[in-house]
């Protein structure tokens, strides 16, 4: 990959490229943009860890425009996705973007690369080279999107043949990089994709397991409150989340601020009221309003400070929702989100006719 | 300081039979911010407005509720009530507990009960409101007409005038549409065209019509009132003029469904098969002839054709059929006239008599089905079903066939370029089956004769005239027209112009600031609907009127 | 604030004590609500409103937990209007010194709220609460307490807090310098109207000055410790190398009681990037770090806050990265109010010192 980028900016290919890369003190990742080739010489392209979820990374570069330098920008498939959703909301412009995206082993918990980054790169390397799941958060485990081809290219590394990994081109900006590059379009791709549909569908296998026991563990007012316990309703969930692209969340804003009064009133009314209030309410309303679009990456839970499962909540939420739309976020920019597309004949089935 | 008044109107008994008006008045008196809260015995007659304007301005009050009947009775009533008294007419809250109270509840304790709650409701809402400005627009009063048929004339001899102008536009290079093919027409069973011709001279005379034959209807921008449209000439490659005009009518006509794609029909495939206009042409001048150049002894008129497919009846081809055989019959008294048909469509006060002459003439009407045509061995042979089940034959030397009314090729493409919506059949849809059968699913674009549907030259004309009225009376020289005044805004600083709002707008009211990122409502296109409001998730659609702390605060208090 | 005051000594231990006034409080129509730590649905704890006395039963006031700054709590709740009926408040010294400075910029009112406060000992990180840890540390915080000793299990910033007694409230709670009887202070009549009725004997007293200054010196040391430890700031390579990990959540900006504004000046479209830069930025540097902005953030938050920050550690408990946030502000923050002789939430009259101006002023820089 690395190497990819570098020839990308030497042959003048692209103007500078994104990559995560180390922070000065070790503890930490960060995206870069450079054109340095030095600098890509060190970056990470798969960093153990997810610290700042690629879309919104792109979307701090792209959303007031495409701006006038080309950018490759290299990413987990889940930040493909949220990337490709962020675009479809104008958060994002691609037309100076070379997308390109790998398959993923999954990622450690953030929280506790900081504490021993050693430690953690170790893992994350046994997690390369193995493929499996024992380290990776919770939500990757379940990850049944890990090789989704839908950017610009896409790096096999599951297809990996003596020291080569095929190269998937995806659109025509992909294919014209390629062949610039001088690489041969992966004559061969069998292998990956009997490799890739192995780990889809063991995780698919665990996600259908992992929905049952979640579902058992949360389902119903009490069950819900009660995971949701130690949430101290700090919104931070929703300030990592990619696709929470609201630049005030209604959760935030005053239309949720009521008088003292008020807020007595309800108190009086149960006995007792928690504070900060709306707790529940902020949560639903988020699946709500990001529920059909979410690419289960993860980055509320690592952000959570109670350790509540958050994205497993929602991924659990947002899988059958996009399902009654057949709505994969991400697949393709040709698809429009479900939200703007009116059919007038749909849910027959749950509609009540007069 | 809210000064709120509560007045309770008994509505003679409507109300007071029902609802314990003491009671209610004396749980509302207390809410936070009411001065006062008194019953009147008809609010709506003009003592009770004198009285409440006298209140108002007597108590100094700053928000009223009125507790009466449906807004959509009285809501304007007691907004003006509030604009003399000096309070503005939005400070006014009118709460229902007529219709949806009084008139619904059977328990009197539980009615007094609702009405109750319903009132403060409505005293929590009205606190939150704010008071909003009633706003006009100049437009103009000018008119594109597209169309130079019946329609089309009909209507813009009816709407020109000195202070309003009227652009025709044909894409043909002559007026009068299809009825210049028409020799005669039913019931008369004379030249429509003398009078046609008469009509068109004073259109071309009136200083105050502009004909654009051989034109095309390319662009509609803007509004009712507002619009801005380019027309097309077709001749000159380039030629286009961009024209300011306050309303749209479409009346572009329509076709015949084309036979030959119903095999059974034998259009294109027998001789001496033709489609009813085909007819109508030949029978100008009398010269109905056979291709061989002789005189058909037989005809028969098949109905229906293609009604299956489209699925409705288009309604005049029956009687246009009885023309055709009413025609012959008088022309040539001998030859042999038959119907065959599925079903008669004869409304009206005169068709009913035109069948009856036609069949005293002789003319045959037989009911059949499954029709097939094929070339017989002396003539035409038509194999079909009788109505008894038994299959029967006809041999004759011509057959006319009389098929649907359906929409122009181009009309689809017409209806995007106006921005309206087409009806299921593809026909310009009406805004209103009923109310609104001349205008179309766009504020300000009319529609008239065939292009909204297959009707006659008196349904048309019809037609013609109730757009032209429902111009002439929005319309007017002079005058400004109102906008909605409870629109949405887009709060900026919470905008992330995703665009949803803009991809939900049924109207088009909203649009893209591409410097500032930022999607902004056109207060004038914009109907108040919600769907962006809805629509977005930070809440920086607002809706004046409706807003947040508004709804929220009349629900908290109804359920308390 | 009285030196010589009422003092209410009940037959009641600390957390009991607690619990029985908020009762007393409750049940005796002196209020109509309580404001304190509850118990709430799966275990977990929480801030409550509770009007009932039975939901009371299930509240622990003084448990060792800051799941958010109550300042925030109570600026949330009178921020559109002052509550009309009378509220008691049990709320930690941090917590209401930041309340305080809240309202001095308008985001809350005091109006018919009774503040009942304590000489503090400190709370746990929330994650102790998250593993579930926290409940079986109670035993140990409370022996640690009677000690008068630290302990090195809480927040960095209650370990080196030395503001642990409260300036503003009508009553306060002696945990720390307390007995094994609850010792409940009155400083003011109207917290004195306050504990009549309630089981115990007044006598006269305050605080244990003995112990609170015992405390004081080690909590001092402490400082000096953690300080030095963690908040390694000093010049840009400090800076990166403390603020390098952060993920730009602003997880830290919203648990701060003291950051109020609704639309945060770093979040708004005034310093959004603008694709026209990015080619210029590139000539001149090697790399540009994506979201950018990482130590602008914190530094400009130091500028907007750290005059009012009461080091609570809220911030530093919801950072996801775990980075030591509310050591470096603490750091930042009282090196800037002692410029200015300014303890944030001391008295309500103490005016903010950004919107003071004084003619002649630091002179040793100014000249």
């Amino acid at each position: 990959m690395v190497h990819l980028l570098r020839m990308a900016l030497e042959k003048g290919l692209l103007d500078a490229v994104m990559v995560p890369m180390r922070v000065p003190a070790g503890d930490g990742f960060a995206h870069m943009l450079t054109r340095e080739v030095a600098l890509v010489e060190q970056a990470w392209p798969i960093p153990p860890v997810i610290s700042v979820q690629s879309g919104k990374a792109v979307a701090n570069l792209t959303r007031r425009g495409k701006g006038a330098i080309r950018v490759g920008v290299v990413m987990r498939p889940c930040e493909m996705r949220a990337t490709l959703e962020l675009a479809k909301l104008e958060q994002v412009h691609l037309e100076n973007l070379t997308l390109i995206s790998m398959d993923c082993p999954g990622a450690l918990a953030l929280r506790d690369f900081s504490k021993s980054p050693a430690n953690e790169i170790s893992k994350f390397e046994r997690a390369l080279n193995e493929w499996e799941e024992r380290d990776i958060r919770p939500i990757c485990q379940v990850c049944d999107h890990s090789n989704m081809v839908s950017g610009d290219l896409h790096l096999g590394i599951l297809g990996k043949q003596e020291d080569s990994f095929p190269l998937i081109a995806n659109s025509a900006k992909g294919e014209a990089l390629m062949s610039a590059l001088g690489f041969d379009q992966a004559t061969e791709t069998a292998t990956w994709e009997r490799e890739a549909d192995k780990v889809t569908e063991r995780r698919s296998l665990a996600r259908q397991s992992w929905k049952v026991d979640l579902k058992a563990r949360i389902e119903g007012p009490d069950r819900l409150l009660g995971i949701l316990s130690n949430c101290i309703n700090c919104h931070n969930c929703m300030r990592v989340c990619p696709v929470c692209y609201c630049r005030q969340c209604y959760f935030d804003s005053e239309k949720v601020k009521h008088p003292a009064d008020d807020y007595l009133e309800q108190a009086k009314r149960k006995g007792a009221l928690r504070f900060p209030p709306d707790m529940l309410l902020f949560h639903i309303g988020r699946m709500t309003h990001i529920g059909l679009t979410c690419v289960s990456c993860g980055a509320c839970e690592d952000a959570c400070p109670a350790s509540i499962p958050i994205s497993q909540m929602f991924a659990l939420a947002a899988d059958d929702a996009q399902k009654a739309f057949d709505y994969v976020p991400g697949r393709s920019m040709r698809d429009p989100q479900p939200l703007v597309v009116y059919k007038e004949k749909e849910f027959e089935e749950d509609e009540t006719h007069g | 300081m809210a000064r709120i008044g509560v007045f309770v109107c008994e509505c003679g008994s409507n109300i007071s039979e029902k609802i314990d008006i003491a009671q209610l008045i004396k749980h509302v008196s207390t809410a936070p911010g009411v001065v006062v809260a008194e019953p009147y015995r008809l609010m709506c007659s003009p003592d009770g407005r004198s009285y409440l304007e006298e209140r108002i301005k007597k108590e100094k009050l700053t928000h009223i509720v009125v507790a009466a009947c449906s807004p959509r009775e009285h809501q304007q009533t007691f907004m003006k009530v509030c604009e003399r008294a000096g309070i503005n007419p939005y400070l006014m809250q009118l709460v229902n507990i007529r219709e949806q109270c009084a008139w619904v509840t059977m328990d009197p304790n539980e009615a007094t009960e609702k009405a109750t709650r319903m009132v403060k409701a409505a005293i929590a809402r009205v606190r939150h409101q704010a008071p909003l400005q009633r706003r006009e627009i100049a437009v103009t009063p000018d008119v594109l007409v597209v169309g130079g048929g019946v329609a089309g004339i009909e209507a813009s001899l009816t709407l020109a005038g000195p202070r309003r102008k009227v652009w025709l536009v044909e894409r043909s290079a002559g007026l009068g549409g299809s009825v210049n093919s028409f020799p005669r027409t039913y019931p008369d069973m004379q030249d429509p065209r003398v009078g046609l011709g008469s009509r068109i001279a004073q259109l071309k005379a009136n200083p105050s019509i502009e004909i654009l034959t051989e034109s095309q209807l390319e662009q509609v921008l803007g509004f009712f009132g507002n619009f801005q449209v380019r027309i097309r000439s077709t001749r000159e490659a380039g030629q286009a003029r961009e024209l300011k005009v306050g309303a749209v009518l479409l009346a572009t006509g329509a076709k015949l469904y084309d036979p030959a794609k119903i095999r059974g029909y034998g259009y294109g495939q027998v001789d001496n098969v033709l489609t009813s206009m085909e007819f109508e042409v030949m029978s100008d001048g009398d010269g109905v002839r056979l291709s061989d150049g002789s005189m058909p002894t037989s005809v028969a008129i098949i109905h229906c054709v293609g009604r299956e497919v489209k699925g409705y009846c288009s309604g005049i081809c029956c009687m246009h059929a009885l023309k055709h055989s009413t025609y012959l019959k008088q022309r040539w008294p001998n030859i042999r006239t038959v119907h065959l048909y599925s079903d008669l469509c004869v409304p009206g006060k005169a068709n009913q008599a035109f069948l009856e002459n036609d069949v005293r003439a002789g003319t045959e009407l037989i009911r059949a089905a499954g029709i097939r045509v094929a070339k017989g061995e002396q003539n035409i042979n038509i194999d079909f079903v009788r109505e008894d089940g038994a299959p029967d034959r006809l041999g004759v030397d011509m057959v006319i066939l009389a098929p649907a009314v359906e929409p122009h090729a181009d009309a689809t493409e017409l209806a995007g370029i106006a921005d309206i919506a087409l009806d299921k059949e593809g026909f310009f849809a009406r805004h209103h089956e009923i109310l609104g059968s001349s205008s179309s699913s766009r504020e300000g674009v009319f529609v008239a004769g065939c292009a909204q549907g297959p009707k006659d030259i008196p349904e048309t004309v019809m037609q013609a005239q109730a757009a032209a009225g429902m111009i002439l009376a929005s319309l007017v020289p002079g005058k400004k027209m109102e906008i909605e005044t409870m629109t949405s805004h887009i709060i900026e600083s919470y905008c992330q112009g995703c665009k949803t709002c803009i991809s939900v707008c049924p109207f088009g009211a909203i649009t893209f600031d591409e410097r500032r990122k930022v999607a902004v409502v056109n207060e004038v296109i914009c109907r108040g609907c919600g769907n962006c409001s809805a629509a977005c998730p930070s809440g920086a659609a607002v809706i004046k009127h409706s807003t947040y702390d508004q709804i929220y605060q009349e629900i908290v208090e109804a359920v308390k | 604030m009285r030196h010589m005051a009422r003092v209410l000594r009940t037959p009641l231990s600390p957390e009991d004590g607690a619990r029985r006034l908020l009762q007393h409080l409750l049940d005796s129509g002196k209020v109509e609500g309580v404001i304190s730590l509850d118990r709430v649905e799966g275990g977990g704890v929480a801030y409550s409103l509770i009007t009932s006395s039975e939901m009371l039963s299930s509240s622990v006031p003084l448990y060792p937990l800051m799941p958010v700054n109550l300042g925030q709590v109570l600026t949330r709740f009178t921020l559109k209007e002052g509550v009309t009926r009378p509220i008691a408040v049990l709320a930690r010294p941090c917590e209401l010194r930041a309340f305080l400075e809240t309202i001095k910029r308008r985001q809350g009112r005091t109006e018919n709220l009774l503040f009942i406060s304590q000489t503090c000992g400190g709370v746990f990180p929330s994650d102790r609460a998250v593993d579930g840890s926290l409940d079986a540390k109670l035993p140990e915080y409370w022996e640690i307490i009677r000690r008068n000793d630290l302990n090195s299990e809480l927040r960095t910033t209650c370990q080196s807090c030395v503001e642990f007694t409260p300036y503003t409230a009508d009553l306060t709670l002696r945990v720390v310098d307390g007995e094994k009887d609850l010792m409940i202070v009155a400083n003011s009549d109207k917290g004195e109207g306050m504990l009549a009725g309630m089981p115990g004997m007044f006598e006269e007293g305050g605080l244990d000055e003995q112990r609170i200054s015992a405390l004081l010196e080690k909590r001092r040391a402490a400082r000096s410790l953690i300080v030095g430890r963690d908040a390694d700031i000093k010049g840009i390579e400090g800076l990166v190398k403390t603020f390098g990990r952060c993920i730009g959540c602003h997880a830290c900006s919203k648990a701060c009681p003291i950051c109020y504004c609704t639309s945060c000046a770093f979040e708004s479209t005034t310093f959004e990037r603008k694709p026209e830069d990015h080619a210029g930025e590139l000539e001149v540097k090697a790399g540009v770090r994506l979201p950018s902005g990482t130590v602008f953030f914190h530094l400009g938050r130091m500028v907007h806050m750290a005059l009012s920050c009461v080091a609570c550690g809220s911030c530093q408990d919801v950072c996801p990265v775990d980075i030591p946030v509310a050591i470096a502000f603490k750091k930042v923050g009282e090196s800037l109010q002692n410029r200015f002789d300014y303890v944030p939430g001391r008295d309500l009259k103490e005016i903010l010192p950004v919107s003071t101006f004084n003619l002649e002023e630091f002179k040793d820089i100014e000249g």
